[in-house]
């Protein structure tokens, strides 16, 4: 069924137990990531312009949580390691809720509803219409300017997931660059860095694509990523457990990057 | 149009707030008409078409997922029987790791055809084509069969090494007959069930057909865990899925497969 080609390197890891991996990772994961968010700083705060009299502000800090509704503070205790939802209401009396859902490998999913509805978080960028250009308010259903029909708000939650997924194929093609020149400095074979030059080179290439056609471009990714797991398990065994956070880490966010293109493609079908 | 400057004004379908200076409304997309002219009549409230359209892309995302899903299944067990049959086969010089590699081969693709039946049907009918397209697609097929042969003389000479398929059979003093049936005629009938059968006809129905080739294609080149192969096998998998597209049956593909496979297995015996 198959032919020796090239064999792969292996990076040795200490052997852990499956289940202690997978609480390392998934609580070191959401650590590492709210970390550095607010590390960063430019995200540490999330803004919702719900209508042009009311405004809705969460500002995430190290210790505690803060909820400005309109520019006035009010008690919020929101954690951002675990789901939880926190109900309050607008001063017109509309109901509110925002919702954290912690997600493994990228920044949890923080949203609000107003009378379940999903808002829009306004973004540092004007949002701007897909027709005409004009900068567009990120809760207007229509451009006002052209009337062309913008993306329902679950459109911006799935973006994210899918340029998370765009950002792992480009670590792949880095790391698979790197891996031949590696592999060449240490052995001097051209076989090897050619097989890792065209890896790097595939995954470049569905980089690339995946701007235009996210779900063709990451699901091919995926199998590929997938496959050369497979394969080198077959050299070598005791590759499975190398790496493996990584390869977990990498494997979710695909898969998940899978599932928000095909969210993006039904809905714009 | 409301005025800019002056006071708030209200769309005429949805009576939502505008901001002054929108041409269309916002919130319901109507055109802004001056204040004299009645308000447009809709069939059902906006909120309601709103309920219905969202219900049915939820449902279209339901069964696409659904179907991604039989697909990720079909590949990841064809991968798991390459992982076993690779593990079984690591310190046995014998053929028999290909045999049960054929096995299982057969096994899986069987399971799923039996499953997805109504995809596979149609594509076992008689090729739709005339007898001028099959002369046409004869020579294209013996055009790509030698540019295929180009490719593996100029791997080889590049110093990649390939290991012969038959060493195995021909040390265990296997005859031709198995070795064309293990190595020619299963994965042709197997492969093209598979790939041009349940994986494409799946993805025609999620992406279309332009994607679904090329997703077919790279599927099928990744799946053979060879990555100096992965360009001359992607370049196969589109030829294969073209000829399933052209004659709208899946025995052309299987038969350029096989015929591919039984010329790697003579090279390897007769001119070793």
């Amino acid at each position: 069924m198959m032919r020796h080609a090239f064999r792969p390197a292996a990076a040795p890891l200490p052997d852990l137990h499956p289940l202690m991996c997978w609480r390392m990772m998934r609580d070191s994961t959401k650590t590492i990531f709210l970390i550095g968010w607010v590390v960063k700083g430019d995200s540490m705060q999330i803004r919702w312009d719900v209508d042009d009299a009311t405004s809705v502000v969460l500002n995430i800090g190290v210790f505690r949580t803060k909820v400005l509704i309109d520019g006035n503070a009010i008690p919020a205790k929101i954690s951002m390691r675990k789901t939880n939802h926190f109900p309050f209401e607008l001063p017109d009396g509309r109901d509110a809720v925002i919702t954290v859902s912690p997600k493994i490998g990228t920044r949890p999913d923080i949203t609000l509803t107003v009378n379940g509805q999903l808002m829009v978080a306004t973004p540092k960028n004007p949002i701007l219409c897909g027709a005409c250009g004009k900068a567009v308010k990120p809760n207007d259903k229509f451009c006002g300017a052209c009337g062309h029909e913008m993306p329902p708000p679950e459109h911006h939650l799935h973006k994210k997931h899918v340029n998370t997924a765009t950002r792992v194929i480009i670590w792949l093609a880095v790391l698979f660059a790197l891996t031949g020149g590696l592999m060449y400095y240490l052995s001097h074979e051209q076989s090897d860095l050619a097989v890792y030059l065209i890896l790097s080179g595939i995954m470049a290439a569905l980089a690339f694509w995946s701007r235009k056609a996210p779900l063709p471009a990451v699901l091919v990714a995926t199998a590929i990523y997938v496959s050369l797991i497979v394969l080198s398990a077959i050299f070598d065994p005791a590759t499975i457990g190398q790496g493996l956070l990584v390869k977990i880490l990498f494997t979710i966010m695909l898969v998940r990057g899978i599932k928000a293109a095909l969210a993006l493609r039904t809905a714009n079908a | 149009m409301p005025e800019p400057n002056g006071p708030a004004a209200h769309c005429p379908c949805c009576q939502g707030k505008l901001r002054g200076g929108e041409k269309f409304c916002p919130a319901c997309g109507a055109a802004l008409e001056p204040a004299a002219q009645p308000p447009a009549q809709l069939e059902a409230a906006p909120h309601v078409l709103e309920q219905n359209a969202r219900q049915e892309q939820v449902s279209r995302f339901e069964e696409s997922w659904s179907e991604l899903k039989l697909v990720a299944w079909l590949y990841g067990a064809l991968l798991l029987a390459s992982l076993v049959v690779g593990w079984a086969g690591r310190n046995d010089t014998t053929p028999w790791s290909d045999v049960g590699g054929g096995i299982a081969e057969v096994v899986i693709v069987f399971a799923f055809v039996a499953f997805r039946y109504r995809d596979i049907a149609p594509l076992l009918g008689v090729p739709q084509d005339g007898r001028r397209s099959a002369l046409k697609l004869l020579f294209l097929s013996l055009a790509f069969m030698a540019l295929m042969e180009l490719y593996f003389y100029l791997l080889g000479k590049s110093g990649v090494r390939i290991i012969e398929l038959t060493e195995s059979y021909q040390a265990a003093g296997w005859g031709l007959g198995v070795m064309l049936l293990i190595n020619s005629l299963i994965p042709a009938v197997t492969e093209e069930l598979a790939f041009r059968g349940i994986i494409q006809a799946t993805f025609e129905r999620i992406v279309g057909i332009r994607e679904a080739m090329l997703i077919q294609a790279a599927l099928f080149s990744v799946v053979h865990l060879l990555p100096m192969m992965f360009p001359s096998h992607f370049l196969m998998g589109l030829m294969f899925g073209y000829l399933r597209l052209r004659t709208k049956s899946l025995y052309p593909g299987m038969a350029l497969h096989g015929a591919w496979n039984a010329l790697v297995v003579l090279q390897d015996v007769y001119f070793p």
